[in-house]
């Protein structure tokens, strides 16, 4: 008996586990014709395995995040999309992230903003803020905010330990 | 009759079902001395180090395009964020002091000889452990400094041929070499060392500290002294973070070499300035190499023996060098070393 009912458990579970829709969780891949361009370039990315529907693509950096145009996948699960980098992007890493329509990720893929691009002439040419990509060695300056909550936690956790030891102390 | 306390009933509660009965052996009243508590001080370093790291791994991007600006995250968005990762830097330097504080005194001691011999090498390569730990916490800051130490690690893995193998960044390309290097940080070295210290604590329990006390104090009253230091320590160590936050320098230059590292390692640092690149493996090699030689070199009980004279010697040259060594990489400028 036990064994009939954990045997229609199973099938249930599996039956239904066919029937739902894949889900998009790094389902597809991104290749691009180079893994890095200079901002004013233009990144060719291409879409292979992803599931059919429509897929946001983003590009995220340290400090910035950059909105591609969304992108249809074919029924073969395919996209193209040529995409030209800000003059104004960061040099830096950045990834290239597929978003499912369930905000899932879909694929995710490397990319690296270059200070400089091949000139057509066989030269290099400096892109525009290449001056402001000097290695520095101070820190950054960054807005270190502290809410009268965190204040309360830093002051309970050091009267708590300057207690606690006093009282392990006297107890001997 | 004297009533008994809800507490003292309490504690029976769980010294009961905790077996903390086990915790009243004997051991000598010297033990309650500072310089006796600095390895528990070493290992509660560690244990703030582990309990803010598991927080600021929640919000760690081990990605080269993630990494500098989840730390940025965690310093200027997350609550208490900012604190906690001042104080995990300050419980890694307060790890350093007790850390080479308990072996210089270990070592000054001679708490090494027989049969302390396993329990000093557990001790030495805990120390070798830390050493990688400060390395790949720098990295992981992924800010200037973390960059030119991951380029530096890079360079260090190919130094150690077939021993560096597992570190260097070809051994797989199907990981990013900073999320390997986050694992090291995160899972594989604190797992060595946990097991080290298991190593260490086990032996100490049953090999006893070196001294001719009779064993009159008990454990459990050592233990309540430590935690109390440990406790003050932590009071310390929430008020530097508090005073002098730990700062993050900007995104990462590849190429450049204009920082200098975290104290513990400048000593490392004032040797490449003047041996080149490959003083990043010869000097950490030489200090942990003499560690484990110690109790192989000296293994006599007389104190003036010849063998004793030269060790303590080396051990003063190497010591004084280190802190000489730091001191000059401190003051002077910075240098390139990589493809130099």
């Amino acid at each position: 008996m036990l064994t009939k009912i954990a045997s229609a458990i199973l099938s249930t579970f599996l039956a239904a586990r066919a029937a739902a829709p894949a889900t998009a969780h790094e389902e597809g891949r991104l290749v691009l014709t180079r893994a890095a361009v200079a901002p004013g370039d233009t990144l060719e990315i291409q879409g292979l395995e992803f599931a059919p529907g429509e897929y946001r693509l983003r590009l995220r950096g340290a400090f910035t995040t950059f909105d591609l145009p969304a992108v249809t996948a074919s029924s073969q699960g395919t996209f193209r999309l040529a995409w030209v980098v800000p003059v104004e992007s960061q040099p830096g890493a950045y990834r290239l992230v597929a978003v499912a329509p369930d905000g899932d990720r879909a694929a995710t893929t490397d990319v690296t903003i270059t200070e400089t691009r091949a000139d057509p002439a066989g030269g290099t040419a400096h892109a525009t803020h290449a001056a402001q990509r000097e290695p520095r060695s101070e820190a950054m300056p960054l807005e270190r905010t502290r809410k009268p909550a965190e204040w309360a936690v830093i002051v309970l956790v050091i009267a708590v330990s300057l207690g606690g030891g006093v009282l392990l102390l006297r107890r001997g | 009759m004297a009533q008994r306390s809800e507490s003292d009933d309490g504690l029976k509660f769980w010294r009961d079902r905790l077996a903390l009965h086990a915790l009243e052996y004997g051991i000598p009243p010297v033990a309650n001395r500072l310089p006796y508590m600095l390895g528990g001080l070493t290992f509660f370093s560690f244990v703030v180090l582990v309990v803010t790291g598991l927080v600021l791994a929640q919000f760690y991007d081990p990605s080269p395009s993630g990494a500098h600006g989840s730390v940025v995250y965690v310093m200027t968005r997350v609550p208490l964020g900012d604190f906690l990762r001042s104080l995990h830097s300050w419980a890694a330097s307060a790890m350093a002091v007790t850390l080479v504080a308990h072996l210089t005194y270990v070592f000054y001691r001679r708490s090494y000889l027989r049969p302390r011999e396993g329990t000093w090498w557990a001790g030495a390569l805990m120390a070798a452990v830390l050493f990688l730990l400060v390395v790949t916490g720098t990295i992981l800051r992924y800010d200037q400094e973390g960059f030119e130490a991951l380029e530096h690690f890079r360079a260090g893995a190919d130094l150690a041929g077939v021993l560096g193998a597992p570190f260097r960044e070809d051994f797989t390309l199907s990981t990013p070499y900073l999320a390997r290097i986050f694992g090291l940080h995160t899972s594989l070295l604190p797992i060595v060392l946990a097991a080290l210290a298991g190593l260490h604590f086990w032996l100490i329990r049953h090999l006893g500290i070196q001294s001719d006390e009779p064993r009159t104090e008990t454990f459990r009253r050592h233990l309540r002294r430590l935690v109390a230091a440990a406790l003050f320590l932590l009071a310390g160590l929430a008020l530097l973070a508090v005073i002098f936050p730990e700062e993050l320098g900007y995104a990462p230059v590849p190429g450049a070499e204009v920082t200098k590292p975290f104290w513990p390692l400048l000593w490392v640092y004032g040797l490449e300035n003047l041996m080149g690149l490959s003083a990043m493996v010869l000097g950490p090699t030489l200090v942990f190499g003499f560690l484990l030689l110690v109790p192989l070199a000296d293994r006599h009980e007389a104190a003036g023996g010849v063998a004793r004279r030269i060790l303590t010697a080396l051990g003063l040259v190497l010591l004084i060098g280190a802190v000489v060594l730091g001191v000059y990489a401190a003051v002077a400028p910075a240098q390139q070393h990589l493809g130099m």
